[in-house]
Order: structure tokens, then C-alpha cells, then sequence
């Protein structure tokens, strides 16, 4: 007598096998899914956290909000996608250059949101062109004076400055969306 | 057949690979996440502890006389803060205060703001060439390098240019519409921005009624302060059953505290936009004090013998409250109001040029005058033409407010007081001297080529006459901060003479002549680029890197001058004289300030 399989013992060796094989194809295709949705979720918390943290230190250190900023054929104007910030010049000791300005500017460039410095000539800051996010759904800035409560005043006026991002990444079929809000007053003004 | 043991085991394994991955990837996601949110909040609270530090640093310096040396470190909430101090020369002091989190021994993380300190005088000189109710008159083929603001008329000759923007601001009425002031006994203190018996004094607002319906262009407010309180903001508002409508703020200004001094002195305000008033009607200038402060506070002239007959003084804790109360107060406060409806014109010649924009209340000119982008106005002479914009029916510009006060040149003169008094003073040709900080009761008479080095304050009660390139030089001790001269009588400098800073960038010498033009006949405006009256200061063909500050008199400059920073009356440009100027400075400080007490520097705030 051979030792061997029946039909039947193969068939249903086999309906197991491609049962657990599904079973797990849909643990890998779940984690890979619940892979992405964190990885993507990580990357805007990040994303948010530098580009508030860089917009908040910047307003502080800034002297005043600039109505405009031209940089050859391109103008830059405070609103509420553009924020152009005054900052005192800095000499190559990290000293205050009295009565210069570097230019910081804010804006959203589609969905980007970059930074671009325009320092003095006298200034040792470098100029910088950076992208802090490629994702953004929406900013918007707000410009408000030091009254209990704080008033919305124009950009030029103001005292304090409010940033809201809006990140939103695809995500599969779905969007991903993270909102952060924060705030910070001109200590320069 | 051949038989294969573990085909699925293969299967499992592959799986339980992917699911761990994805499980230790998210948890270390969340870890770099929450790493990273928690550095921020860190990061935060260092900031703010450094900040603490900050105030508390100033607090000591101010209590301590300025012998107050630092901190190695304190404990303060989460974490700590060490204080460094570094004297610099003149009347400033570097502090660098570390915030850490959770202690300087071990820090996870650590931040440093660095802030200049000063018991000096911060003065914001935020218009390179700031011109008063003299106005600015131009010769035949005068030009004027950057845009103006001027509280008077501008008038031009033929072929005079201006190449950036013109405002003429709405002129304003020489004498006060309504005022209150005190005599001798009847002159009390009100104290605000302070709690005084259980009194939260935040707001405080003097009722008044215009005699006109016009335009409210200018007030002055007479008050003086104890330690560094923050600036003030003013605002005109309706009335409403007897107190301030809240409802009904008509315009807002700031009144900076730098103008204020530890002696009474009324200080002006202008608003952001002059307010329309009806004669007759019931209004209120109310102040807000951005804190209340034990230290830092102010005190409004009252007249107990409550001679003002038109409103009432009153106060309240928040003038925004939902039902605010206001609470009477016994005198009358210090104030006056100047109402505006004078017309204030910009007159240019013949062949004319502004490359700018114009604002005016009356556009005048002869033919071929050009203003090269928009002009608003009331009245436009149809010979301009303008190449942008016209808007008809423009509101006057407000006028500025100069930036140095009444007060704070009397505590100058009193610094230079107290370093004693002498005579005349006379220089033949190269000469060289020092002089200051102190009163000179006469003359200062130069020869050509002579270099003074001053030290400030120095006060000249008579002329100052300087020959060709003579220069007046800060004293190099003054490091980065500035100093005035001050001269009662008429200034006359040679032909590339100077006026130099210490050498540190940031230092300004500064002229300040209280010569009044006025009273030798000078009028708002001019006729073909003649000055109606003498002149407080006549530089000569120089290149000028001070500051001239001529509150009440009209400086005259010759052929190719150039400044760094004018303020005065009026100015006068000669036949083809070019007028250059730098933009303004943010914050120049003045080695001797009214209060002597430490106060932040402006513009000097950096996180590390």
C-alpha cells in the first residue's frame, strides 16, 4: 500500500491554505493601510509642530508687520496667506544691528507653505527659502492689537499675530486632515 | 507526490512580520511624535521661565539702583533661570537670561533671550524728514530726495521736485478750542494705572464740549509718571448718559510714555484718523492704562478748584464692561483740544514734478506741474496733471506728534545743570576742545577746521556759529547710546560740517534748537522759496550723519545737503539745493532719560 492523500484530503488542504493565505493577504494589506494613515498623521504633527514653532519665534523677535515687501517682479503683501514680518538686523556676534531690518516672509504657494528671508546687506543672516509643508490645505493669519480682549486690527498695526494650518494629505481613497492654531505677540514693536 | 511541511507556517510568519512591523512602527511614531510635542511644549515653558527672568532681572536692577548683578540660578515653576548681566557704555546693560527645563544642572532643554536694558531716553524718530506747521519751502529747482509728512503748506518754485510721496496734514488751529489747567495749591495728583484704596484705576476720561464743529486735530493731556509704564492709548468718544459710550469711540492714539517725565508737562497725542466733532455736544478723552502697577504708573494734573465748566472727570476699572461704571471724580484733569479747518496746501510752481502720490487738502500749481501717481484731495487746480488716481472729496491726513517732549528737554537741561555752568566759549581756526556735559550762559564761537568732542547734555543759552568742516563729536564713553546739544539761540554751521555719533553704530548727536522762528516773523509756508523768518539753524553746504530737531524753527539748507534725520518747523530749501535724507530710526537712546529707572529697549528682543 502507498502512502498518499485522497482527493478530498488535497481539497480541503488546499481550501485551508487559500482561506488562511486571504486571511492574512487582509492582515498585511490592513497594516500596510494603518501604516500609512500613522506614518501620514506623524509627518503633519511634525510638519505643524516646526512650522508653528518657527512662526511663533519669528513674530516674537520681530519689530513690526510690513504692509509689503518687493522682491524684484514679485510682491509680497500681509493678508491673511501672507505674513511679512520686520526683524532687527544681526551682526556676524549675533548682536543687534540698530535701526535695520531683515524681512521675513510667510506665504502659501499653492499648497506649500515656505519661508523666505530677505536679510539687510549689513546683515549676517543668510537669505533662506524653505519649505515647511507640502501639504497645506489652508493658513490663514490674523492680525490683532494688545486691547482685553484683542482687537482685529490691520496688518500693519498689529501687535499680535494669529496662525491657523490647515495640513491635508491623501491618504488612499481618504484625506487626512490636522489643524493647529497658535498665537504670539510682537516683543520688538 | 512530494510532501512540503510548513507552506503556511511560511505564510504566518510573513504576516506576523508585517503586523509587528506596523504595530512597532506606530508605536514608535507615536513616541517621535510625542518626543517631539513635548520638546515643544519644553521649549515653551524654557521661553517663558527665560521671560520671567527677564522681568525679574529689570525689577532688580530698578530696586538694586543698577548694582544688581545677576543670577546663577533660580528655581521658578518647571524649571530655573540664570540672569548674566554685561554693562555697556553709556546707560545700557546686556541681559542674557537662560531659561532651563528641568534645571541648569541637566537640561533637556534650554533657551536664552537676550534684551538690551537702559536708563536712558528712548526716542523713536519713525520719519527721516518730519515736518511741523512751518511747512516746507522749496526754491526754483529745489529737489527733495523721499517722501514727506508735513503738518504745514508746501510750497514750491519752478522746477522743484519731490520724488516720493507728499502728505500735507489738515492744519490745525494755533489756539486750544477747550483746555483746563491748574494754579498753584488748587494743582492735586490723580493717580491711574494703579489700584489706590481698592480703587482699580484703569481708565480714566475727562468729559469736554467743543465750541466749533470741526475736525478735533490735536490733544494735549498734562501729566507726568512714576517709573517705566507702558504707552498709553487715547481715545475720543461720544457720550452717553453722562459717562463714555463704549459703543462710541470716535478715534484712537498713542500717547508714548517716552514723552512723559517724572515733572508735569502736557503732552500731544493725534489720532489715527481726526474726528469730526459737532460744536456744542458732550465728548470724552479716556485713556487706558495697559496695566495696573504699583511701580510703573501715572499721574494726571487735576485743578481741584474745578475751573473747567464744560464735562467732568470720572473713572472706571474697564471702560468695556458690559455695563461700565464710571465713577465721578472731584477737579477738573489737565487737557487741551486743538481743532483742525485750517486748509493746508501744497503750492508747487512751473514745470513741477512729485513722483509720488499727493495728499492734501488743496492741490495748487502753475503749468506743467506732474504728479506722477494718484491725488487725494478737496481742491485740485486743473492745470496738474496726475497720471493716476484722482480722489476728490480725500479727508485731511491727521498731523504727527513730534517726538520729543517739553519735559523731556527740561530734564536735559537739568542734566546739564548738574555738570556746572560757564561762559562763552571761543575756538580760533583747528582748534580742538571738549566740552559737557554743562550750561553754557553765552556763545559758542569756532574758527574753520575745529573738533569739539562733547559730552552730553550740553545746554547753550546763545549761538552757536561754526566755520567751514568744523565737526561736533559724541565722546566715544557714550558707546551706542546718543546725546543732545541744546541751543536757545540760532545755529550757524560752515560750509562741510558735521555733527558725529561716538563712533558705535547707533550713535547720533543730536541739535536741538529751541529757537522760535516764529518770533522773528515765520509763517506756515512761503512764497517762491523765501523763508518768512530767521533761521534756528543754517547748515551750509554739509553732509550732515546727526540728527537736527527744531521744534519752533526753520532750518536752512544750502546746496547738496544731506541728513540723516530732520525734525523741525519748517524747512527751507534754496534755489537748486538737493535735500537727501536716510529713513528714520526705530529707537535711538539718549544717555540721560527722565526717569532713571531701567526700561526694555525696543528692537533689541532675540531668543537663542
Amino acid at each position: 500500500m502507498k502512502n498518499g492523500l485522497t482527493l478530498i484530503e488535497v481539497v480541503l488542504a488546499a481550501g485551508i491554505a487559500a482561506i488562511i493565505g486571504v486571511l492574512l493577504l487582509v492582515i498585511i494589506i490592513n497594516s500596510a493601510g494603518l501604516y500609512s494613515k500613522e506614518a501620514s498623521k506623524v509627518s503633519q504633527g511634525l510638519n505643524n509642530n516646526d512650522a508653528l514653532n518657527m512662526v511663533r519665534k519669528s513674530i516674537k523677535e520681530s519689530s513690526a508687520v510690513a504692509a509689503q515687501y518687493v522682491s524684484g517682479s514679485t510682491t509680497y503683501t500681509s493678508g491673511t496667506t501672507q505674513l511679512i514680518l520686520k526683524l532687527p538686523s544681526i551682526d556676524s556676534s549675533n548682536n543687534i544691528i540698530p535701526n535695520t531690518t531683515d524681512y521675513f516672509v510667510f506665504f502659501l504657494d499653492t499648497t506649500k507653505l515656505r519661508l523666505k528671508v530677505f536679510p539687510d546687506n549689513t546683515s549676517s543672516r543668510k537669505s533662506q527659502d524653505q519649505i515647511f509643508s507640502t501639504s497645506v490645505n489652508s493658513l490663514n493669519f490674523q492680525y490683532f492689537n494688545l486691547a482685553n480682549p484683542p482687537l482685529e486690527v490691520t496688518a500693519v498695526n498689529a501687535l499680535k499675530v494669529r496662525i491657523s494650518l490647515t495640513l491635508r494629505q491623501k491618504n488612499g481613497q481618504i484625506y487626512e486632515t490636522s489643524t493647529a492654531t497658535s498665537e504670539a505677540n510682537l516683543r520688538n514693536d | 507526490m512530494i510532501r512540503k511541511n510548513g507552506q503556511i507556517l511560511i505564510l504566518v510568519f510573513v504576516a506576523l512580520g508585517v503586523v509587528l512591523f506596523t504595530v512597532l512602527f506606530i508605536i514608535g511614531g507615536a513616541q517621535v511624535y510625542f518626543q517631539n510635542a513635548q520638546y515643544s511644549l519644553q521649549a515653551e515653558k524654557a521661553t517663558a521661565i527665560a521671560e520671567a527672568g527677564v522681568d525679574k532681572a529689570l525689577n532688580s536692577l530698578n530696586k538694586t539702583g543698577g548694582s544688581y548683578n545677576g543670577e546663577v540660578e533660580t528655581l521658578l515653576g518647571d524649571g530655573s533661570y540664570s540672569v548674566t548681566i554685561t554693562n555697556q557704555s553709556g546707560a545700557n546693560k546686556v541681559l542674557e537670561v537662560t531659561g532651563y527645563i528641568p534645571g541648569k544642572a541637566n537640561p533637556k532643554v534650554k533657551r536664552t533671550i537676550k534684551i538690551q536694558v537702559t536708563n536712558g531716553l528712548g526716542i523713536a524718530f519713525n520719519y527721516g524728514l518730519q515736518i511741523g506747521e512751518g511747512g516746507i519751502c522749496m526754491g526754483n529747482g529745489a529737489t527733495l530726495n523721499g517722501s514727506v509728512y508735513s503738518n504745514g503748506n508746501i510750497s514750491g518754485g519752478n522746477s522743484t521736485m519731490i520724488t516720493g510721496d507728499v502728505y500735507v496734514a489738515g492744519g490745525t488751529q494755533i489756539a486750544a478750542d477747550q483746555q483746563s489747567d491748574c494754579i498753584g495749591v488748587n494743582c492735586q495728583d490723580y493717580i491711574f494705572g494703579k489700584v489706590i484704596s481698592s480703587e482699580s484705576r484703569q481708565d480714566v476720561a475727562q468729559g469736554f464740549k467743543p465750541s466749533q464743529t470741526k475736525v478735533l486735530n490735536k490733544i494735549s493731556l498734562k501729566l507726568k509718571k512714576t517709573g517705566s509704564p507702558a504707552n498709553l492709548t487715547v481715545r475720543i468718544m461720544s457720550d452717553s448718559n453722562g459717562m463714555p459710550n463704549k459703543n462710541g469711540v470716535l478715534a484712537t492714539g498713542i500717547l508714548s510714555a517716552n514723552l512723559v517725565s517724572t515733572q508735569y508737562g502736557f503732552i500731544d497725542v493725534t489720532f489715527d484718523s481726526s474726528p469730526n466733532l459737532t460744536g456744542n455736544t458732550p465728548y470724552w478723552i479716556m485713556i487706558h492704562a495697559n496695566s495696573l502697577d504699583n511701580s510703573n504708573y501715572w499721574y494726571w494734573s487735576s485743578d481741584l478748584a474745578q475751573s473747567y465748566t464744560q464735562g467732568q472727570p470720572k473713572w472706571s476699572s474697564n471702560w468695556q464692561a458690559s455695563t461700565p461704571t464710571w465713577t465721578s471724580i472731584t477737579g477738573d484733569l489737565g487737557f487741551k483740544t486743538y481743532m483742525g479747518g485750517v486748509i493746508n496746501s501744497i503750492s508747487l510752481s512751473n514745470g513741477s514734478v512729485v513722483n509720488g502720490s499727493v495728499h492734501a487738502n488743496t492741490i495748487t500749481g502753475g503749468s506743467g506741474v506732474i504728479i506722477k501717481k494718484d491725488a487725494y484731495y478737496q481742491i485740485l487746480d486743473s492745470s496738474i496733471t496726475v497720471q493716476g488716481t484722482k480722489y476728490p472729496n480725500s479727508p485731511d491726513s491727521p498731523p504727527t506728534v513730534f517726538p520729543v517732549s517739553d519735559a523731556n528737554v527740561a530734564d536735559w537741561e537739568n542734566a546739564a545743570l548738574a555738570g556746572g555752568t560757564s561762559g562763552s566759549v571761543t575756538g580760533g581756526n583747528s582748534c580742538t576742545m571738549t566740552l559737557g556735559p554743562k550750561k553754557i550762559n553765552g556763545n559758542i564761537t569756532l574758527g574753520n577746521g575745529c573738533i569739539v568732542t562733547v559730552k552730553t547734555p550740553l545746554w547753550v543759552t546763545g549761538n552757536i556759529s561754526g566755520g567751514n568742516t568744523t565737526k561736533f563729536v559724541l565722546d566715544s564713553s557714550f558707546g551706542g547710546t546718543s546725546g543732545p546739544i541744546i541751543v536757545e539761540g540760532t545755529t550757524t554751521l560752515g560750509n562741510g560740517s558735521d555733527l558725529k555719533g561716538s563712533g558705535t553704530q547707533g550713535s547720533y548727536l543730536m541739535l536741538f534748537s529751541n529757537y522760535d522762528s516764529t518770533l522773528s516773523g515765520g509763517s506756515n509756508g512761503c512764497a517762491g522759496g523765501s523763508q518768512s523768518g530767521q533761521a534756528a539753524v543754517d547748515t551750509g553746504n554739509s553732509s550732515i550723519s546727526g540728527i537736527l530737531y527744531t521744534p519752533k524753527g526753520i532750518v536752512n539748507l544750502a546746496n547738496g545737503a544731506s541728513f540723516k534725520e530732520i525734525t523741525a518747523w519748517e524747512i527751507t530749501l534754496g534755489n537748486s539745493a538737493v535735500l537727501n535724507y536716510d529713513t528714520g530710526f526705530a529707537s535711538t537712546i539718549f544717555s540721560s532719560g527722565p526717569s532713571g529707572s531701567f526700561s526694555l529697549v525696543k528692537g533689541t528682543y532675540q531668543v537663542k
